[in-house]
């Protein structure tokens, strides 16, 4: 049965986040007050953080996880490890924090100062390398499988607002997307964060409900069809999520970004035991 | 009476890590079992605080009042025990929503007859065996083991406790029966409970002869027989 495999500290989970760091991310993210590149960081810094809260336990964080951010584009042509050079088990993450950031909280309808921690900071400065990006993903995420064979499957996030000015992005993905557990092929979600205001795309069946752009259709082919067993918790979010849906919001403004990367690590959260 | 019990880890955990605990006082007949929820913290101690709370105090469930002063004692050791101002960033960031707990607690009364009297939040359950019968409460079939069980709130943590007053909300369910000559009462947390439910008195037979053999428990749990839980329970023969 796929996609069934309980995470445990034998058995961990791998997320990997891929990040667009090209200069049109400096632009304003529909829906929101900052830029995309602002927004798409700090919803990856929240998600580790809320990968962390999963895992901590009275006494300590236990290594349920592995994680790992890569950023495309901080210059011309390349990609990097963002917060470690290999995906490092969440309890080390602790040792990689930036630096910590208060934050006003509202619980039960009072406001509680909370600190959190940053990893990375936004970058929006060149072109969009996101094959070099996915490189380095494929080989994070080689190895790891070599690791734990038995694993729940790896789960990568990309978050994007346009194509690879590197070459074509949709092989790799297929390969990676073949990379497989002994539970299921590496899952694939993609975000195309925009900066217009036209309506969202999300979780398409069929290539026909996107425009027909290249990189929409680029995007939709490098995403994974969503597994039965994660559909209900895309249908919490989004009713008219059907079988056979990819895991891919087209055009997203900010609330789409950070839905995406709930439902993308929700029902991976409720396999640990 | 003799009373047996005990509370395994999940497969892969230390034991210490279990976040199921029971109490009892075999004098006054009172006998508690409490699952914390993994998805909180502090949750394996919270459950402690109550099973230990119903067995030392002297509270009658059936009266919302009384269930409400035996959740702020608990509360009160509870927030007691831990060390707020020393907690790291994230277990303090997660302790603020507090913790979460079933509740299992018996009141076995010897009179004339022997009667038992017992009270339920969430899966923790409580069954009574005679030579043909098994009663169960409040679970009555295996498929009502949920994946969102009823679940005690210890209220919130620091700084929030000092923003709102905690106030119990009663959501007890009761059970009362007459115990039979020679019968044995068992309460245990829900994976555990499931697997009794589903193989019947063999699976009760299997469970006592096994019950200081973790190693039983890890096979049934590593083949699937049972779901990789903490299991506890507490068994009581006449």
């Amino acid at each position: 049965m796929a996609y069934e495999a309980e995470i445990s500290r034998r058995r961990p989970g791998l997320f990997i986040f891929l990040v667009d760091q090209s200069r049109s991310m400096s632009h304003k993210i529909s829906g929101g007050q900052h830029s995309k590149a602002q927004e798409a960081a700090d919803a990856i810094n929240r998600q580790l953080n809320e990968i962390i809260s999963r895992c901590t336990k009275s006494d300590g964080v236990r290594p349920y996880f592995e994680v790992g951010v890569i950023g495309y584009g901080y210059r011309s042509g390349d990609a990097t490890g963002l917060i470690s050079e290999q995906p490092i088990p969440i309890n080390e993450l602790e040792s990689h924090i930036l630096r910590m950031e208060k934050k006003t909280q509202t619980i039960d309808g009072e406001e509680i100062e909370i600190e959190f921690p940053v990893w990375f900071d936004p970058v929006a400065s060149f072109d969009t390398p996101m094959v070099k990006g996915l490189t380095i993903a494929k080989q994070w995420i080689e190895d790891w499988v070599q690791r734990n064979p038995e694993s729940f499957p790896p789960v990568l996030i990309n978050i994007s607002d346009g194509g690879a000015t590197d070459g074509d992005p949709v092989s790799i993905a297929e390969n990676i997307m073949n990379i497989e557990t002994s539970d299921g092929k590496t899952l694939i979600w993609n975000c195309h964060i925009s900066e217009r205001s036209e309506r969202s795309i999300s979780f398409p069946t069929d290539l026909s409900q996107i425009p027909e752009e290249k990189h929409s259709k680029e995007m939709f082919d490098m995403s994974s069809i969503i597994p039965e067993s994660m559909l209900a918790i895309a249908k919490e979010e989004y009713a008219d999520v059907e079988t056979g849906a990819r895991a891919y919001v087209y055009n997203a403004n900010l609330e789409d970004l950070i839905r995406l990367l709930d439902i993308g690590t929700r029902v991976v959260y409720n396999k640990v035991k | 009476m003799a009373i047996k019990s005990f509370n395994f880890s999940k497969a892969g955990n230390r034991q210490e890590e279990s976040e199921d605990s029971f109490a009892y006082d075999e004098k006054s007949g009172k006998y508690a079992i409490c699952d914390g929820a993994s998805d909180s913290i502090f949750s394996g101690l919270w459950g402690s605080c109550i099973a230990r709370q119903f067995v030392s105090g002297n509270y009658n469930l059936s009266n919302p009042e009384d269930y409400s002063s035996m959740l702020i004692d608990a509360r009160r050791v509870w927030y007691s025990s831990i060390n707020w101002a020393r907690l790291p960033w994230n277990v303090k960031n997660k302790s603020i929503r507090g913790s979460y707990s079933t509740f299992l607690g018996i009141n076995l009364i010897v009179d004339d007859a022997k009667y038992c009297d017992a009270w339920a939040v969430g899966d923790s359950c409580l069954f009574i065996l005679d030579d043909t019968n098994i009663a169960s409460f409040p679970v009555s079939t295996p498929d009502d083991f949920g994946v969102h069980p009823d679940l005690i709130w210890s209220g919130y943590g620091h700084p929030m406790n000092e923003r709102k007053e905690y106030i119990p909300d009663y959501k007890v369910k009761k059970f009362s029966a007459e115990i039979k000559e020679g019968s044995q009462v068992v309460i245990a947390t829900d994976a555990l409970s499931k697997f009794l439910m589903e193989g019947g008195l063999p699976a009760f037979d299997k469970m006592l002869e096994n019950i200081d053999n973790r190693e039983f428990f890890d096979h049934l749990r590593s083949d699937g027989t049972i779901k990789n839980d903490d299991l506890a329970a507490i068994i009581i023969s006449s």
